[in-house]
């Protein structure tokens, strides 16, 4: 998941190394620091979403990453692997519970982005259930987007929070049509609270690995 | 030495008096060369009573900011800023804001001037962009950039942008010079200034930033305006993309002077980050492939009279390999690479980036062409391209919106390159400074004038105030005068002055004062900073401590030994005024003076050790710094230097 955070920076040095005058450099340009910026571009205030997680990780209300910061690429490289391995199984779990949540009312696609990866998923109704495209390249363009994190999800598929105290805490922000919006929302606030002990045996799992 | 050391409680109370007086405007311009002839018409030389009755000197030190960026600036909104010019002059002001992270963030107390600088090139783009501007979204090209932003391909986006700027090939509707849409850009950049602007109480400067960076080496330049929105608007800004731009200095200037002509009114311009240039931005030999001549040095000399020594990207006052016998140079140094960090950087470089060095040779370029290119003041500025200059150690808002507060940004990377090798982390960024400038009056009129004549000086992020006098007749009992300016002028130059003519038998003398910033730190101790072009045409320079406190020994060579000390306590990010002094005052009298060689002396007022921004980071996130991260640091100011140059 980190690809995408990386992807910049080869392509900044091959500008650079290719003669291109970067004449808009104030610095240093960290690749995901840029994408972290168009994002708020696109969906503004996204930024502000990024603050209420720290914010709620120091108040003890979502979890923290206690893991210091790797050492060496390699193993950062390693991390990563298995945090987009853990991450892509609780979307998934998370998709079960909200195409359990669906009850015939119609529900447009829709999107969450993960800031910290920057990682993409889709989800699209299929029938009576909801498809979902892990690591997606990016919203459909009539997607709903809902800007978040993955300590939020996990904390909502821990039944710690509840997605109308993520939306109040500034931890889950909606763009799109006003109509497409309000429909995910009342359907992410019909997802049943619970499933911790799912969660739990899956972390074991995860441990495990 | 000839010096002594006092404590300056009644200067303090007339310095902080002055700031609470109404302001008034100056009966006599004070534009010029600040010499003897020019202040004997501003101070009378028979006062009634009161002392302060009939002065006309400035009093007022005027704290600001000379180069800070907004969303109107490409890279600024590439990284997520979305604080507009507005924002970022009511933060200034003292309003309480919402960061571009979603905080609440105020100034300790407002500043007293800003100066919204967004990048020339682009200005406006991503607002416009993202705003969904439909001339530029009828094109395949600004189509797409929007359609891969929105689309989660914001990397690719930033990326082709920047190549098709590099490469001239921009859509319809882009904002270059001469486009409606850059038209507007910069139309909503002078609005806010006048929106903005008080008289008397806070000065909104038009302006921008003018950034050559051709293979990465920064060579960038603030252009600041005396003049007013209905001046500025009678020209739209220098870009550095050919054919309407350059990004040679030399073209900027006849930029500058082209546009005086046009609007009728001053402009100025302020270098910085030499350190990032690779051996650019202060050249002896030639520059963009012509030999240094008369010309250059004179156009030089006219249009940049300040020189940005400190700001987030690094301190660039001196440099442990160039001077060290200097035990303060090793300070908040970015001396890695050049600006994108293509290049790393060689030891050979270091001579043409960093103040001190420029100073010194501007000396010797005087002596070879008759103008020194380098004759100019300091100041500090942010270069935060966030909207806001929130440069104080505790409440520091970071370069870019991603580097606003966040547990992050102790152990992230800010640049790696590892091809040069080159890598530079978020800890790195320096939370400084601001520019500090003696003027009469705080307006537009004033403070510009007081940026031409060089009466300025830096500081690394606090308010200290500090006095800089030289004259050939200052003498220890000055030190006990209560209202140092009065005898600083009446006998003397400012910071910034000149001296020249030596009277047979004297050396210069100067009368140099500090006071703590009222909500910071004590002071460590005054040093002056004296370089010269020796009998042999070789550049020198020496470091002399004047004051210290705490009732330490200035030795014979002229320093102290002996550390201030350190009450900083990292767990609690805190320290205490428990050591140091609040205030110093001196005269000091150049115990080597020869008549006959050019010299410059300028102050360097040093605080006592206090916790850096990175340990106030560590104890509000409970977030372990990385090996080797500065935890604590000595703020200090730089004053504009002060010339000696011999008679003919």
């Amino acid at each position: 998941m980190k690809s995408i955070n990386l992807a910049l920076g080869p392509l900044l040095l091959a500008a650079v190394l290719a003669g291109v005058p970067v004449a808009q450099a104030c610095g240093y340009h960290d690749p995901s620091s840029v994408n972290l910026g168009m994002l708020n571009l696109a969906y503004p205030d996204t930024l502000h979403v990024r603050t209420a997680v720290w914010m709620a990780q120091l108040d003890g209300v979502i979890s923290r990453d206690e893991q210091p910061a790797a050492g060496d690429p390699q193993t950062a490289t390693i991390r990563a692997m298995f945090r987009l391995r853990e991450t892509s199984l609780r979307l998934g779990w998370f998709r079960d519970r909200i195409g359990a949540a669906l009850d015939g009312r119609p529900v447009p696609a829709f999107s969450i982005v993960l800031i910290g990866p920057m990682l993409w998923t889709r989800f699209e109704p299929a029938g009576d259930t909801l498809a979902m495209t892990a690591h997606a390249a990016g919203p459909g363009s009539e997607d709903v987007v809902i800007v978040t994190d993955a300590p939020v999800v996990a904390a909502l598929l821990e039944g710690r929070l509840t997605p109308q105290q993520a939306r109040s805490l500034g931890l889950v922000r909606f763009y799109g049509a006003p109509q497409n919006v309000a429909d995910v929302a009342s359907l992410l606030d019909r997802v049943e609270p619970g499933g911790a002990r799912r969660m739990s045996q899956h972390n074991q799992a995860v441990e495990a690995n | 030495m000839g010096s002594i050391t006092m404590r300056w409680s009644a200067v303090a109370t007339v310095l902080a008096g002055s700031l609470l007086l109404p302001a008034f405007v100056a009966a006599q311009s004070d534009v010029g060369t600040a010499d003897k002839a020019t202040l004997e018409k501003v101070y009378p030389s028979k006062p009634g009573y009161s002392p302060y009755a009939g002065r006309n000197f400035p009093t007022l030190p005027l704290f600001g900011d000379t180069h800070l960026h907004t969303a109107f600036s490409m890279d600024a909104g590439a990284f997520g800023a979305r604080l507009t010019p507005k924002d970022a002059y009511r933060f200034a002001r003292g309003e309480q804001i919402v960061s571009n992270t979603g905080q609440p963030v105020k100034l300790s107390r407002p500043l007293d001037f800003l100066v919204v600088a967004d990048h020339s090139d682009g200005m406006g783009f991503f607002p416009q962009l993202m705003g969904g501007d439909q001339e530029l979204l009828a094109t395949a090209q600004g189509r797409k950039w929007y359609d891969e932003i929105r689309g989660g391909k914001g990397a690719e986006a930033a990326m082709d942008i920047i190549i098709s700027f590099g490469k001239g090939q921009l859509p319809k509707g882009f904002p270059t010079p001469g486009t409606t849409a850059y038209r507007n850009a910069w139309q909503e950049t002078i609005k806010a200034a006048e929106a903005y602007n008080e008289p008397g109480r806070f000065t909104a400067f038009i302006g921008y930033e003018w950034t050559s960076n051709t293979g990465g080496n920064n060579l960038h330049r603030n252009v600041i305006f005396r003049g007013n929105g209905a001046q500025a608007s009678l020209v739209e800004p220098f870009t550095t993309l050919p054919p309407l731009g350059s990004d040679n200095p030399v073209d900027l200037w006849k930029w500058m002077a082209a546009t005086e002509q046009k609007i009728g009114s001053e402009v100025l311009a302020i270098a910085h980050n030499g350190n990032l240039s690779n051996g650019r931005m202060f050249p002896v030999v030639e520059a963009f492939g012509r030999k240094l001549d008369k010309e250059y040095v004179q156009t030089r000399a006219r249009w940049e009279p300040l020189y940005e020594v400190t700001q987030t990207k690094g301190t660039g006052e001196a440099h442990p390999f160039l001077s060290p016998n200097d035990e303060f140079a090793n300070f908040e140094l970015w001396d890695k690479g050049n600006l994108d960090g293509s290049v790393a950087k060689a030891k050979d470089m270091l001579e043409f980036e960093y103040a001190r060095a420029a100073l010194k040779n501007g000396l010797k370029l005087e002596a070879q062409l008759g103008v020194n290119p380098y004759k100019f003041g300091l100041i500090g500025s942010s270069d935060a391209h966030t909207g806001l200059a929130a440069m104080e150690e505790d409440n520091f808002f970071g370069k870019t919106a991603p580097q606003e507060p966040s547990p992050e940004r102790m152990t992230k990377a800010f640049f790696n390159n590892p091809t040069t090798g080159v890598k530079v982390m978020d800890w790195e960024v320096g939370a400084s400074g601001y520019a500090a400038v003696w003027a009469t009056a705080n307006t537009r009129e004033a403070i510009f004038d007081a940026m031409k004549r060089r009466e300025t000086y830096a500081t690394t992020g606090p308010r200290m105030i500090v006095r800089f006098f030289g004259g050939w007749d200052f003498a220890p009992a000055d030190a006990n005068n209560r209202l140092p300016a009065a005898v600083g002028y009446t006998k003397g130059v400012p910071m910034g002055g000149d001296l020249s003519n030596a009277p047979q038998g004297k050396s210069p003398t100067f009368l140099v004062a500090a006071l703590k910033d009222p909500f910071g730190a004590n002071l460590d101790r005054i040093q002056v900073v004296k370089g010269w072009l020796d009998k042999d045409g070789r550049t020198q320079e020496r470091i002399h401590d004047v004051a210290v406190t705490g009732g330490r020994r200035i030795e014979a060579d002229g320093r102290c030994k002996t550390p201030v000390g350190n009450t900083v306590d990292l767990e609690s990010a805190t320290w205490t005024n428990t050591i140091g002094g609040p205030e110093l005052i001196t005269v000091w009298k150049d115990p080597e003076f020869d008549a006959r060689q050019r010299a410059f002396y300028y102050a360097r007022v040093i605080e006592i050790p206090t916790p850096r921004w990175t340990a106030y980071d560590a104890k509000r996130f409970g977030v372990k710094p990385l090996p080797g991260t500065t935890m604590v640091l000595q703020e200090r100011a730089y004053t504009a230097p002060i010339w000696y140059t011999p008679g003919t």
